[in-house]
């Protein structure tokens, strides 16, 4: 299954089913792959994005659908004959075989020859910077080092899908951050098509060429970072990537305006919701403009009061109780002029309308993160 | 009057430190008065006598002697037989066991430790009952119409080897298991992932991490069985006569020397292989660490 670097390929993953003792834990999942993109799975333990990694790998079989590389159908396949590199969550290295000697056994599994194998691990061992490590037992290197040497050994035989389950979850976050680093440059220098799944935000958003939102089963939505951060399409979204103040209110599309208990604001230019009913507004922290004392009555505007104000370097932060008793955040980056507010200050919060998100408001009724089916998808 | 005071209660706390730092060595005391009493003493005992009683030639004796040397022979490839089959039995089942539901690991071990629950004299007893002429085994071949003579199945080295095995089997399952449950259950789908195949994930990544199970399950049962007694007088023939057999015939009828000097040998060969296999364990794991 090794192929020559140039033909990369590209994935395909449809209609995918899973469940676990009657419950489902991935529903109708459909992504595709572009060869050498880097596409992250994120959601909260137990949305289905590990058990999605797992049947592209083989370990689990799919109720129904279709995983696809390159058109041809892997779904019968077993494991060992799908070519499809993997990094576990504990690195799941070999204890009794040195770090090359770990990192040549899917070359000896595949035939090459003594030698061969070991100048190629070699060579693969020095890419993650490792080259001086090369006797020395898994227990001997530290958790960053083991990572590298489980990275090292799944893409040393060319896979075409590098999988990667959680894989810098047990490193302290200076050590992840590096890591981020290397495993975008590692896996871009062998230009390795990669899944990637994680619950962190932050990872998914430095690593990932696109991401895949889940949310019990279901991929909520799916694109690059920004789209996700600028343009979620649901309220799980845009409270799962960032921070976001949700204000719910009436859509009244006749006067193109959503009213709130005690505000109106003006419908953003993109928005694609139609008809009249509840709807939320989502306002991210940072396009919240903050002012001191009241304001004359106007549109996109709200009035309250400083509760909290925290300095935190590059960025003061403000947690502001507006009239209908919620809390709204706000973040103010140091510019030198800005002015500096106290809690107890009256304030009026404001924003353009462009860049505020409006959505349906029913599903809040059902907060994902609390009513996940069980652990499942986590267990398996 | 205060410096005495202060100096008693100076020691009074170094006193205390002492016990603090070293008052675990006192529940060392009972078990190595024990051993002391009931173990050394005796041992050094029988190597007095075995060069005493009448004097160093019980060791030219037991040299020499054809049957001694039999005899040794024997007990060697009995317990060697026996350690063998035990492994080959115990393997599948410790390694079933080990990835096995909690509910089916706890019935697994239960059946494993079952036979500990009942004397070895009585099991060894029921063997007879089963494997003699007129046993249960023979009658039912028999009536069966599969032999017409019964088969020789008691006094004869399968049935040694039938009881021992049935003995020593839980101290073969119970190291390996030990050894199988501490390999991260993530090593075999990893090994399939890189594209080795079951089998060959068996053999590369299990086997190897198992052998401190097969070690330790093998001295165990080798060392347990170079000492056996009752089994083998029991359902063996004279052919059998395992070492343990010999030294009580010697001490019942002859007097201590050369059952002394029997013993001494035992311990000697016992130690012995102890050593050579705890040296091969090393040296197989420092092979493996050794081999960039």
């Amino acid at each position: 299954m090794t192929t020559a670097a140039g033909t990369k390929a590209e994935l395909e993953v449809v209609g995918l089913h899973k469940q676990f003792n009657g419950v489902p834990v991935v529903n109708d999942v459909s992504l595709t792959l572009r060869a050498g993109e880097f596409l992250t799975m994120l959601g909260p333990s137990g949305s289905g994005k590990t058990t999605t990694l797992r049947m592209i790998a083989g370990f689990e079989h799919p109720d129904r659908g279709e995983i696809r590389l390159r058109g041809q159908d892997l779904t019968a396949l077993p494991v060992y004959e799908r070519g499809i590199g993997m990094v576990f969550q504990n690195y799941a290295l070999f204890p009794h075989l040195s770090a090359l000697r770990n990192i040549a056994f899917p070359l000896e599994m595949r035939g090459v020859g003594r030698t061969e194998a070991r100048r190629r691990a070699m060579s693969a061992l020095e890419m993650v910077e490792l080259g001086s490590q090369a006797k020395k037992l898994p227990k001997q290197l530290s958790g960053g080092q083991q990572q590298r040497v489980a990275l090292a050994r799944a893409i040393v035989f060319e896979p075409d899908i590098l999988l990667m389950d959680e894989p810098l979850g047990a490193l302290d976050k200076r050590l992840r951050e590096t890591m981020q680093l290397e495993i975008m440059r590692i896996t871009r220098e062998v230009g390795a098509t990669v899944v990637y799944v994680t619950h962190d935000q932050e990872e998914a958003l430095v690593m990932s060429d696109r991401i895949a939102i889940y949310n019990q089963g279901r991929i909520e939505q799916i694109g690059t970072a920004q789209d996700l951060y600028e343009r979620p399409t649901s309220l799980f979204v845009a409270d799962f990537i960032g921070e976001s103040n949700v204000l719910t209110g009436h859509a009244e599309p006749g006067n193109g305006v959503v009213r709130g208990a005690t505000w109106v604001a003006d419908v953003p230019s993109s928005a694609t919701v139609t008809g009249s009913g509840p709807v939320s507004l989502v306002v991210r922290p940072e396009m919240l403009r903050i002012a001191s004392g009241a304001a004359p009555e106007g549109r996109n505007r709200l009035e309250g009061r400083v509760q909290e104000a925290i300095y935190l370097g590059g960025v003061r932060k403000y947690t502001v109780r507006v009239a209908d008793g919620s809390l709204l955040e706000c973040r103010v980056p140091r510019t030198g002029t800005e002015s500096v507010l106290d809690p107890g200050d009256e304030v009026t919060l404001s924003w353009h309308p462009d860049q505020v998100v409006l959505l349906p408001a029913a599903e809040r009724a059902e907060p994902a993160e609390r009513a996940e089916p069980a652990d499942a998808g986590a267990a398996a | 009057m205060t410096a005495a005071r202060e100096t008693g209660a100076r020691s009074a706390t170094r006193a205390a430190r002492f016990a603090a730092r070293h008052g675990w060595l006192l529940v060392l005391l009972p078990g190595g008065l024990f051993l002391l009493i009931f173990f050394c003493y005796p041992l050094v005992t029988m190597a007095v006598r075995s060069l005493t009683d009448p004097g160093p030639q019980n060791y030219t004796e037991v040299a020499t002697s054809p049957v001694f040397r039999q005899v040794l022979v024997t007990t060697l490839k009995t317990a060697g037989l026996t350690t063998l089959v035990c492994l080959a039995l115990a393997y599948p089942y410790a390694y079933r066991m080990s990835r096995a539901s909690a509910r089916t690991t706890t019935v697994m071990m239960a059946l494993v430790l079952l036979p500990f629950w009942s004397s070895l004299l009585v099991r060894t007893f029921s063997w007879t009952v089963l494997l003699q002429d007129t046993g249960l085994i023979n009658k039912m071949l028999m009536a069966l119409g599969v032999v017409d003579q019964p088969l020789q199945l008691i006094r004869t080295s399968l049935g040694v080897e039938v009881g021992m095995v049935h003995i020593l089997l839980p101290y073969m399952v119970l190291p390996l298991y030990t050894a199988m449950r501490r390999i991260d259950p993530m090593l075999v789908p990893a090994a399939q992932s890189l594209g080795a195949r079951p089998s060959r994930a068996f053999a590369r990544v299990t086997v190897p991490l198992s052998m401190p199970g097969v070690y330790a399950g093998a001295v165990l049962v080798f060392v347990l069985s170079l000492g056996f007694y009752v089994t083998p007088s029991l359902l063996g023939g004279p052919k059998n006569t395992m070492l343990g057999e010999v030294i009580a015939t010697q001490v019942t009828r002859f007097g201590f020397g050369i059952g002394s000097a029997l013993g001494m040998v035992l311990l000697v060969v016992t130690l012995v292989t102890l050593g050579a296999l705890t040296l091969l364990g090393r040296a197989g794991s420092l092979a493996r660490e050794r081999t960039p």
